[in-house]
């Protein structure tokens, strides 16, 4: 057992080698079948228990086919899905999609039909959704009819039938798609205080800031491989193996010239009589040998910050890396 | 189902405007029937007079093909409607299973097609002098609901060719049309030639009509209703497990392919 066993929990899913084709059809039926589209492609992963995922690629890439697979809408080809005692119903999609609900019906009526199929009664549906109306402040729209709800509203009402059947993993497709900055803000708070209460989320989204934002984990899926899993942090690191920091200095310019010819990547700016540069280290231990010398040589550091590539830069560069490797 | 039944009448309650149009309409077709008969008095063929006459004939035709039409139709169209509205994934994730959803989709419509077939009796009876003073309630029941095994079991290959090719359903496009003109649904099928009326046997909307008649128009007791009640009861043992293996195959197919969201 290595260190990182020891650390990690057990996965409650962990898929491993799936592969799904779908037949591409053929345009008359005498006519030989186009080959079929091949969605996913040997893919791998693992979703920890009370942790934000992110999985992330262009449109295409496998994304929609992996939520629906893990939600059983869609055979695979090959493959395994492992869980850690996952019930059928522990395991929901929130569609980011505009539809999903009887536009006629209010919301009541919806949360009550689909609260029954889920084995519910009506009282215990009505109970549960009541107190989760409260806390994703639905309450006060629940009386009016679906048509009339906004984008906001309409996710959030799914993110609400969803919790009626008290999953232990939700995954939602194309989160915060079409919303204004409030309604998403909204909607992430919930779903950190939700994994905050141990819910596994597992979100495919094109919101990198988002992902960025509130995942523990991001996974990049193309072509139905995953190409890179990790924190923000660790793939940026896989991308870049360099460390970007700013550094603000306070002592001799040219002795702190000497000392730092070989790391900085930009001229030192003197800036309310402090020294400014940008530097970059292979590792912590090469930054720790230069905080000495600077000390030993009666050099200050005044402030320290790390300097993370934007995870979109990190996303194009993997994505070519992909691209290049496969081509 | 309860769900399925609460869920379809709050939608048909919202539909006010549509609801009264459906009124309007049984009353319209009902007169339309009425004055037709009027028209042709002379030419009716002499073999509806058991029934009394052209507009008792079809009453019980037009009153009753309702429960084949939701049969038939009734499945494959809700199929449709939720993949329209984006809800037929989020209730399929609730593993109801086959038949349950075939039942469930089906019941509000059965029964509202019950009460729109009692009012146009009471409406025939009431308004336009057709004579129900002899009929046998139980034989019409048995009859009744012996028809509708069969035609939930058509629904259900329709369904299937829903799920698994979602478009060119030969249940609903070849079945349908052809009992509308075999099963003496507007004239009697014994008008046909001979070919077309062995043909007509093979639908279970003829057997449905021609004993719900005998009993509503004539009165007719079980064992004068009993070859009905044997075709319609061994219809119903033959294509009940059918659609249900059909629906099961159009499921599988429709998981296979991913193609449960597509129309």
């Amino acid at each position: 057992m290595t260190a990182e066993d020891k650390i990690l929990p057990k996965p409650l899913v962990s898929v491993r080698g799936l592969r799904k084709f779908y037949p591409a059809g053929r345009r008359f039926p005498w006519l030989r079948s186009k080959p079929p589209i091949l969605a996913l492609d040997g893919f791998d992963m693992d979703i920890f228990p009370g942790k934000i995922h992110a999985l992330i690629g262009p449109n295409g890439a496998g994304k929609t086919t992996l939520l629906k697979i893990l939600w059983n809408l869609i055979q695979p080809d090959e493959g395994l899905i492992e869980s850690n005692h996952l019930a059928d119903d522990d395991t929901v999609l929130v569609s980011g999609e505009e539809r999903g609900f009887y536009y006629r019906l209010n919301g009541w009526a919806n949360l009550v039909f689909f609260g029954r199929l889920s084995g519910n009664s009506r009282q215990e549906t009505l109970s549960r959704a009541t107190q989760l109306a409260e806390r994703l402040r639905l309450s006060g729209i629940l009386n009016r009819r679906y048509q009339t709800y906004s984008s906001g509203e309409r996710q959030k009402l799914a993110i609400l039938r969803a919790l009626l059947q008290a999953p232990r993993l939700m995954m939602i497709d194309d989160l915060a798609k079409g919303l204004d900055p409030q309604a998403t803000r909204e909607l992430t708070d919930i779903l950190l205080e939700l994994a905050r209460d141990g819910m596994s989320i597992l979100l495919a989204t094109h919101r990198l800031d988002l992902a960025a934002q509130m995942c523990d984990t991001i996974t990049l899926i193309h072509r139905g491989k995953n190409i890179a899993t990790g924190s923000p942090q660790k793939l940026s690191q896989q991308v870049f193996p360099h460390r970007h920091y700013r550094i603000v200095l306070s002592g001799d310019e040219v002795t702190a010239r000497k000392i730092l010819a070989g790391s900085i990547t930009s001229d030192i700016e003197i800036k309310d009589g402090h020294l400014s540069a940008e530097l970059v280290v292979s590792d912590e231990e090469e930054l720790a040998k230069l905080s000495l010398t600077l000390a030993q040589n009666g050099i200050s550091i005044i402030e320290l910050s790390s300097l993370e590539e934007e995870l979109e830069t990190v996303y194009n560069h993997l994505l070519q890396d992909s691209d290049s490797n496969d081509g | 189902m309860a769900a399925f039944f609460i869920r379809d009448l709050q939608i048909w309650v919202s539909y006010r405007l549509s609801l009264f149009l459906d009124i309007v309409g049984l009353v319209g077709t009902a007169l339309a029937f009425f004055l037709l008969g009027l028209a042709f008095e002379g030419y009716i063929p002499p073999m509806l007079e058991q029934y009394g006459g052209y507009f008792p004939f079809v009453i019980i035709g037009i009153a009753f093909f309702g429960f084949q039409s939701n049969g038939l139709y009734g499945l494959s169209g809700s199929l449709r409607e939720e993949q329209l509205q984006g809800t037929l994934e989020p209730m399929l994730s609730s593993r109801i299973t086959p038949l349950s959803l075939s039942l469930a989709t089906n019941t509000f419509s059965f029964l509202r097609t019950l009460v729109r077939a009692v009012l146009f009796l009471v409406l025939g009876a009431l308004v336009f002098s057709v004579d129900l003073s002899s009929m046998n309630i139980p034989s019409a029941i048995v009859v009744l609901a012996l028809s509708l095994p069969p035609f939930l079991a058509l629904g259900m290959l329709s369904g299937a060719f829903t799920l698994a090719f979602k478009r060119g359903d030969p249940v609903r496009l070849v079945y349908g049309g052809l009992s509308v003109l075999l099963s003496g649904l507007y004239f009697p099928y014994q008008l046909l030639p001979q070919p077309l009326q062995w043909l007509a046997h093979a639908f279970p909307l003829t057997h449905a009509l021609s004993g719900l008649r005998a009993a509503l128009l004539n009165g007719a007791s079980f064992s004068e209703v009993s070859t009905q009640i044997i075709w319609l009861l061994g219809m119903g043992v033959v294509l009940l497990p059918l659609g249900i293996v059909a629906l099961k195959l159009g499921h599988r197919k429709a998981r296979r392919d991913g193609s449960y969201a597509q129309y």
